[in-house]
């Protein structure tokens, strides 16, 4: 076997492997069909166009309650464990309030705008982990689908509750004032002055990918349980 | 999921409406419309989802492994006609996807 043909079966094998498991007999059709190809490049090209697959997640079809249920006790057993953000952000906010690095105008404004939203972050996520002591034990089955189904719609309707506006602008302010405190300037340098705006940009997508998730996972769930009813 | 219209639907419609009830591996219609695999499989995905496309692997040959096989299913040739239909209308059928490409 060839180098290239070598690298086209690894792409296809990693393909077969990291595709979500309604797309995985996708992922295999288009592996098993490389094996027809003659030409190596061809077949690497063919590979490389694999990969798209992995771009459409689809959830296995088929979904059971008992699927539901392995689901509803992650998200509860992620919701109990909670997590120690908020604290990192808390002192984020009071380093930058108290000890501010710069008497600067524009890079001490920086840095209160920084103070502000790490401190609104941090409030939204201590409440919002507090919420995760209310979780159920997991005994009860149709509790815990209840608490899946609340969880799911609530991520869902995040967009319109004004408190969600608030948080996603403060992520706003703290890059924009990360930038500011950096730079002194309004115009930040496209390399130096960067990782900010792709930590922003970063979080938004992983936002969209959450969203996206999560509707998926509530059209499943509403789905299998009008199919039960 | 909605079905995007594009050039290279049609041309997979079109490949599917010129092998009416028959089985397709999906290089064959890969080599025939000219589409690379990365923009043919999606549209197959989509169309199996919407019940426009039967799938199925065929029986494993010695030393070789099962090949998946797409059938065109009745919703999909009506859905298929539809379509090419409304591009021929509007003369926006794709015209190099068939130029200069032997059938398998």
């Amino acid at each position: 076997m060839s180098a290239i043909r070598g690298l086209a079966v690894r792409i296809s094998t990693l393909v077969v492997r990291c595709a979500s498991p309604g797309s995985k007999e996708w992922a295999e059709a288009l592996a098993a069909e490389m094996e027809f190809i003659e030409n190596d490049w061809s077949a690497l090209a063919w590979s490389l166009g694999s990969l798209r697959v992995l771009l459409h997640h689809r959830e296995a079809p088929g979904t059971s309650v008992e699927d539901l249920i392995r689901s509803a006790k992650k998200l509860a057993d992620a919701r109990r464990a909670g997590n120690i953000a908020w604290i990192i952000f808390l002192g984020q906010a009071i380093h930058f309030a108290i000890f501010p690095e710069s008497r600067e105008p524009l890079q001490h404004f920086g840095q209160e705008l920084t103070a502000v939203g790490c401190a609104v972050l941090s409030v939204w996520m201590f409440f919002d982990q507090r919420r995760g002591r209310k979780v159920p034990d997991g005994h009860d089955s149709a509790e815990m689908l209840s608490f899946y189904r609340t969880e799911l719609e609530r991520a869902a309707g995040f967009l319109r509750r004004p408190a969600s506006w608030i948080v996603l602008m403060s992520f706003g302010c703290v890059a924009m004032g990360w930038t500011l405190g950096e730079s002194g300037s309004f115009v930040a340098h496209p390399f130096k002055h960067a990782l900010p705006s792709v930590l922003l940009v970063g979080f938004v997508l992983l936002f969209m990918h959450q969203r996206r998730s999560g509707l998926r996972q509530l059209a499943r769930l509403r789905a299998t349980l009008s199919e039960q009813e | 999921m909605a079905i995007r219209r594009s050039p290279q639907l049609l041309s997979v419609l079109a490949e599917f409406l010129q092998s009416e009830g028959e089985w397709r591996y999906g290089y064959d219609i890969r080599r025939n419309t000219g589409l690379k695999s990365g923009t043919l499989y999606p549209i197959l995905m989509r169309l199996a989802e919407h019940g426009m496309l039967e799938t199925s692997w065929e029986a494993q040959v010695e030393g070789r492994p099962p090949r998946h096989l797409y059938k065109i299913t009745s919703d999909g040739l009506r859905y298929a006609r539809e379509r090419l239909s409304e591009a021929a209308v509007k003369g926006a059928v794709g015209q190099p996807a068939f130029d200069g490409v032997g059938a398998s």
